[in-house]
This record gives C-alpha cells, structure tokens and sequence, in this order.
C-alpha cells in the first residue's frame, strides 16, 4: 500500500487500488481496540435517473437506494449478512444518504474476518419477490418514525422549500407509496450499474497489519469492474428558490424552524471546493455561535431558545446553509438574522472575531478525530467529491480575514433564501383511555 | 483499559486520572452524586442552566464563549443523570491535548473550570437575578419539548406510572409548576449544597504528567466541604400483583409500545446480575436478538425494537415503534419472546452472540474518552470498582442455567401504549 504522513495532524494514511477499481484506504490508530471498516457506493438517494454507456435512460422509484441498502444484508442462503457479524461479535450497520449507501461494522476481535465478510455480502445481491414484499412493511415502519419526528419534517420541508428539480427534495427513504412499487428487477437494474468495485471505496481504521488487510481484501474482492461509463441524470435546478415558506402542524411544544440559504458553489471545480467549504464554515460560526452578538441579542431578547445548529451542506450538485433552532416567532427570527447580516456585510468582520473563531474550529476538528466513526464516514464522502479530508486542517489554518469577508458577499443571500416551521397543534387533546 | 489511578482528595472527594495518549482531546469532567430528591430536582436543572450563562469575571454567555473559542474551541456540557434513585450532576469538558497546538492549555483549561464552578454571579444573595427569567423559559420548553420526542415521552411516561411513589418515577428535567416558585436566592441555596454535600469525582483522561495534574486539581478545584449526603441503596425488589395497561393518545403516526418489567436483581449478587445482562441481550440487546429477528425480520410489525436494563433500581424496559392497530399481535410476540428465554427457550449460538456482542461493546469503551471516564464513573458509584477486563470475564462465565433463574423474577409490571 502506498503511505503519507500527515504532520499537522499526526495520522498516517495507506492507499491501494486494487485490480477490480476498488480502493481501499487505511488509517492506523495504534492503541485502540476497536478496528471499523466502512464500504461505501458512489448511488444515493439522489440518482433516481441513470443509463450505462450507450444504453437507456432509467428510471427508478423513490426510496430505491435505502431499500436496496435494507436488502443487502438478504443472503442467498436465507441467512441475514447480520448473522456471521454475530457470531464473529462485530457490531454492523448501514446507511443511506443523498449521494453515499456505506455498509459499516466495528470489532474488537475477528476483524479480518468481518472484512472479508463485509465485502462477500455487498457483492452478493439477492432479491426475490418474497423478500422484496417483506422489507416493505418495515421500511413503511420506518417511513412512519420519521414522519412522526418534528426534528425531521422541518428539516426536510426545508430542502423541498429551497428546490424544485433537485431530487434532493425527495425523502431518503422515499414514500410509503413508492417503496411499494418497488421490484426485484428494479433492485437488480440499480445494483448492477451502481455496485461495481470503479465505483467504490473502503475506509478501515484501527491498530491493523496493512499487509494482512491487504490479503484479506485480495481475497474477497470478487466482483467484475464495469467498463462502461454510469451517466447519472438530475434537471437542471434554477437558481430560484421553490417556495419562500413552508409551514406545518405538528406535536411540538415550541414552533421548530429550518432556514435555508440556498448557494451555487458547487459548481466551482474541484480544486477549489474544500477551501471554499471551510470559508463557509468559519463564517457561519463567525454569524452564529454564541460568542457572537447576533446570538446574544436573540437569546437575551427571549427570542430565540437554546443555541443555533446548522451548518453549510455541499456535495456534487447541490450546496446550501441550514440554520435550524427554536423560537416563538421563527419569522420574526429570519428578519433579525437577515437584517444582522446585512450590517454585516456593511461593517466587515473584524480580525480579532476572525482570529478567535478560526482558533476554536482548529480546536474543534482535531478533537472530532477522536471519533473513529466521524473520521470514516467523511473521509469516505470527501473521496466521493474528490477531496481529502485530511487536508482539512492545513487548508483551514491558510485561511484569511479577506476570504471571510468576500465570502460574506455572494453566501447568505436573502433573495435565496427560505423558512420552513413546525408549529404547535392548534387545539392539542391528550386523553387517556 | 488505559492506565487508572485513583486518589482519595479527602471529603468524599476522589480524582480518577486515565492516562492515554489515544487522543487529541482531554477529558475532564466532575460528577456530583446526591440522593434524588422532588423538591431539589428542577432547581438543579435550572441552576445548571444558570451557571453557563456567566461567571464573575465573565459575565454574559457572550464572553463565556468567547473564552472557550481562545482556548482552541474547548467544548462544555452539564447534565443531570439519573443512576437509580441517585442523581449525578455533570460537568464535562473537552480541551485539545497540548501537543496538537504546540502550547500549554491544561492549566487554562482548569481555570476555566474553577472559574465557572466556583465563581458564579451572585447578587442580592441569589445566583445570577438578571439571567433567571431567560432561563425559567428554557427550563420550562425544555420539559414541554419532551413530547417531541414520542419514543422517549411514552418511555418516561411508562416509568412514571410503573414507579409512581418510587423516587425513580422523579423527572430529571424538573417540574412545569415548580418553576416559578423558585428564586436566585433558592438556587444559591442549592448551589452551596450542591458544592458541599455531593459526593464528587473528578475524572481526567488524556496525556499529562500526573503529579502536575494532581496538584492543579488540587490547588484550582477545591470545594467547601460540609456534611457529605449518605446515600442508600435502592429498593431493588417489587412484587408485582397485577399487570397494568395505560394508553395515551395523541394522534401520531407510529404507535409507541413501551413495556416496563421488574427484575429484582441485586447487581452485587454478580452471577445473578451478569446472568440477566447475557438473558437481555438474547431478548432484545440488538440485531442478535429474538426481538430483532422475529418482532422485527420476520414478522415485519416495526423497525425500531429492542430492550435494555437499569443496574440500581432494578428494571428492564422494551420499546417498539408500531402499527397502532398491530398493539395486541406485537404485544403478544413480544410476550412469546419474554417467555421463550425465562423458559430456556433459546439456543447455544444464541447465547455466544449475546455474549460476543456485549463484551464487544465493553472492549470498545476504552476507545472514547467520554466511554471510559463514565464507565470509570459507574464503577465507583457502585462500589465494585471493576475494570473492563473483569466486566468481560464475568459476562464469559454465565451459561444456560444462570440465564433462565436470572430470568426467575424477571415480571411484567406496565404496558404503555402512545397512539
């Protein structure tokens, strides 16, 4: 495996490509007894339109990536992929998002035996029509669990608010409706042209052998490369935002608001993209945190309850800041951050606000390291950009007060930007039985 | 595990130092154990809230934060914990390690903490007047919020009339109509006590030179001692005579199916104990489990199902997220599974996942500074004082037998049911 170093950090970082296209990652942490793998798909929730080389365009339900994602671990030998986890004791796991399906486990003991497991069943489909209807009343389950979490539906009528032809607007896992379309010829269509090695990667970190990492990856790593080329078809998103507002009743105590900037530097070419990123970020902390006056003059005020979260969002198409909270009169809210960051823009950011916030996000991202799961999952989507995670820090700290303030220019804009609130029932009736 | 050294700082006061260089942060974080207690409750939690919002020499939130920024984004948080009948105060902070940033920050770190524990704004006799009508707010959304979280209100609702006249049944968010009633005068009151009748802890965890920590907690961080809080058992045995159903509505989309069990085990009576942890995970303790792969695979009734135990008090909850018109079919599944294991119903493989999957877990506690000091933590406030090795060698040691009598008196005590 070929290795870096990287001093500002202190990590070392392994790379293979193997023959098949797949490539594999390895970051050794010395002293820890947990060893984590993760295997993720360039296909997310967003790649509903697709066509392999000079084949047809298709088209596939909403939800497909997720459901896929539940049937991976569906073994032709009618055992579930989670059984072996548990008999070697590996804890597993797999998610879905926009862009990424990573399939995940952690160990304390047989690791190298939960690799090479991990890699047979991801390249192991198999759906019938049994097990297809099965995952459906689960997924329907699961789909009802979100539906029923405010924290969720604010955040997702977000994204529907900000766009209009972005698939990002349609939910992760899909409809109840739509999972009920779903086929194992449509589960097949989607794995054949996704889950090809050219179109994976594999993150392990853990106090290893990268040479017994090597063979075992050597020796599971079965699958055919696909030669001919994935063309992935999302419309066109205007730069119009879809609806300024969006609101809805829910059981909340305290109306729960998302405000979404909507942004375009996903176009920017690659090179420039994770400095770009960290900019937004340092800014949007500059903005919001609570050391700032915007923060205090909210809170102060009562108008606002507990802190900000939120953060800037970017990945290949899409990029956006989601500022989410609590408040009485969210609307009210938007106007004073609005209003706030037009002085902004006015006044200028001062050096010594520039300075002490780029010190804690310094702080901030060499302490987030010491999650084994952190480093993984974004280390992965980063590669899947194009991007080196690890590059983070020495990019953060070439970081000046100029590229602050010129940012603050074309991000945040108001005429780009949304609300979507959940609301209290208006007659809330809680009655016993 | 890393490296424990314990020191006994008199007083009921003990510092725990781990000593690790795993990673790029320092743990340090102070626990303050008392009994649980209704009148106390919500003015801890309010108080808490009260004492990061400003300190003599830091005034506003604003400057608090921004002290936290310079000392390279160092991250706080303080909860209130309920072990059993016990209430533990949190204080948790997080500093990068020195060697990351090419100076020393302990030190500052530590006077940080002194300053925010044993400085606070007092006037008037009362902790922080001008901030407590912003905080009473919070405390008060904080509680009313809980219903945003459906799984977790129909939990706590369970717990509430499983254990009501229980001190366990105590809310550890406080009380909607204690709220008003409490002044900053009440909470310097429960500030002093909090100080100087807990039991404290003090637990570090990164790469340092323990002599120059022992004697920076012990010059920085010295508490005014009074009469320590004597702090029983738990009442850990509870007969149940009949089973009792509670049903709430409020309309939601996925029912809620939260079962509260008694299990009337002494955690010191240790094959007993390890025995029931091994029968839970068989239950429910993850993707191994029965509750998992028939609740769940095969019968497709939900998504989320699972079951775990409370060490001090004695209990085991399940939780499902269902169809509301699946209540009796889950209900009786669940039931079925509750009885296979009590009557030995599960096989071999069965038991080695269990055991795989919780020692698992256990080893994977050294790998987080944050798992490691509450494990640490757990063991003291127990007074076992095990290490992670020890946990795993018990856990190895149960076998078929123990499992089905640490289910013996394993009961059914409520069935709740949010719709």
């Amino acid at each position: 495996m070929e290795k870096s170093y990287n001093d500002i950090i202190n990590e070392h970082l392994y790379f293979d490509r193997q023959e098949n296209g797949l490539e594999v990652y390895y970051v050794p942490k010395h002293g820890f007894e947990k060893s984590y793998a993760i295997l993720g798909v360039d296909f997310g929730s967003n790649d509903l339109e697709f066509s392999l080389g000079e084949g047809k365009i298709i088209n596939v339900n909403e939800g497909i990536a997720h459901f896929l994602e539940h049937k991976m671990f569906e073994q032709p030998d009618e055992s579930n992929a989670f059984d072996k986890f548990s008999e070697f004791g590996a804890s597993a796991n797999a998610f879905t998002g926009f862009n990424m399906t990573a399939y995940l486990f952690s160990t304390t003991d047989n690791f190298y035996k939960s690799l090479d497991h991990l890699i047979s069943y991801v390249q192991t489909p198999h759906y019938t029509e049994e097990n297809v209807e099965k995952e459906k009343g689960i997924i329907a389950q699961e789909i009802k669990m979100y539906e029923d979490n405010p924290d969720w539906q604010v955040y997702s009528n977000c994204l529907k608010a900000m766009y209009s032809k972005n698939n990002i607007r349609i939910d992760v896992a899909g409809s109840v409706d739509s999972i009920y379309k779903i086929t194992p010829d449509e589960l097949y269509s989607c794995y054949n042209t996704f889950y090809n090695p050219l179109n994976m990667k594999l993150f392990i970190v853990g106090d290893l052998d990268e040479e017994e990492i090597m063979k075992t990856v050597k020796g599971a790593n079965k699958a055919k490369p696909l030669n001919e080329k994935i063309n992935r078809y999302n419309k066109a998103e205007p730069m119009e935002i879809s609806k300024k507002k969006i609101e809805v009743r829910a059981h909340v105590s305290m109306p729960m608001f998302f405000i979404g900037y909507k942004d375009f530097s996903y176009k920017l070419a690659v090179e420039n993209q994770l400095k770009n990123e960290i900019v937004s970020d340092l800014l949007f902390d500059i903005i919001f945190s609570e050391s700032g006056d915007l923060h205090f003059k909210l809170y102060n005020e009562g108008l606002i309850f507990g802190n900000f979260s939120g953060g800037y969002v970017s990945n290949k198409d899409y990029s956006h800041v989601l500022l989410s909270g609590a408040a009485k009169d969210p609307e009210k809210v938007k106007f004073e951050v609005d209003k706030y960051i037009q002085k902004l823009r006015k006044t200028g950011i001062k050096e010594d606000v520039f300075e002490r916030t780029k010190r804690g996000k310094i702080g901030g991202f060499l302490k987030s390291f010491d999650s084994v799961s952190f480093l993984a999952n974004n280390f992965l989507s980063y590669k899947f950009r194009g991007l080196n995670f690890l590059d983070y820090l020495e990019v953060l700290r070439d970081v000046e007060l100029e590229d602050i303030n010129l940012r603050l220019e074309e991000l945040f804009l108001e005429k780009y930007s949304v609300i979507s609130i959940v609301k209290p029932m208006k007659d809330e009736e809680v009655g016993f039985e | 595990m890393s490296d424990l050294r314990l020191f006994d700082l008199g007083n009921e006061t003990t510092l725990g130092l781990i000593k690790t260089d795993k990673f790029k942060s320092t743990l340090i974080n102070i626990y303050f154990l008392r009994n649980i207690d209704r009148k106390e409750i919500t003015r801890l939690s309010l108080l808490i809230n009260l004492l990061s919002t400003g300190t003599s020499s830091m005034p506003t939130i604003k400057d608090v934060s921004k002290r936290l920024d310079e000392l390279y984004g160092m991250d706080m948080d303080m909860n209130l914990l309920k072990y059993g009948e016990k209430i533990c105060t949190r204080f948790r902070f997080f500093s990068v390690a020195d060697k990351y940033i090419g100076r020393e920050i302990f030190k500052d770190a530590v006077g940080f903490i002194k300053e925010l524990l044993l400085n606070p704004i007092v006037e008037d006799d009362g902790i922080n007047p001008k901030m407590i009508e912003v905080e009473r707010e919070n405390i008060r959304e904080e509680i009313r919020s809980i219903i945003n979280d459906k799984a977790m209100y129909a939990r706590i609702k369970c717990i509430e009339n499983m254990c009501e006249g229980e001190a366990y049944s105590i809310s550890s968010l406080g009380y909607l109509e204690d709220i008003d009633e409490i002044t900053p005068s009440d909470l310097l009151n429960t500030y002093e006590q909090l100080l100087s009748t807990s039991k404290i802890f003090i637990a570090v965890e990164g790469d340092f030179e323990e002599e120059q920590i022992v004697e920076t907690i012990k010059s920085e961080l010295k508490f005014p001692r009074e009469t320590i809080q004597k702090i029983p058992r738990e009442d850990f045995k509870k007969t149940v005579d009949e089973v009792r159903y509670i049903k709430e509505v409020v309309n939601t989309k996925q029912g809620k199916l939260v079962i509260g069990y008694r299990t009337n085990i002494d955690y010191f009576d240790e094959e007993k104990y390890y025995s029931l942890l091994v029968a839970n995970s068989i239950f429910g303790g993850g993707p191994h489990s029965k509750l998992f792969r028939n609740v769940r695979e095969k019968e497709s009734l939900c998504y989320s199902i699972s079951s775990d135990t409370e060490k001090y008090k004695g209990i085991m909850m399940v939780g499902a997220g269902i169809d509301p018109d699946n209540y009796e079919k889950t209900l009786g599944f669940i039931r079925k599974e509750f009885s296979n294991v009590k009557e030995g119903r599960f096989t071999d493989d069965e038991v080695k996942n269990a055991k795989k999957n919780i020692i698992n877990n256990l080893k994977m506690v050294v790998d987080s500074n944050i798992g490691e000091t509450d494990f640490t933590y757990n063991q003291y406030i127990s007074g076992t004082y095990f290490t992670v090795e020890d946990v795993c060698k018990k856990v190895e040691s149960v076998n078929r037998e123990t499992i089905i009598k640490s289910f013996e008196n394993v009961d059914e005590d409520t069935v709740y049911f949010l719709r």
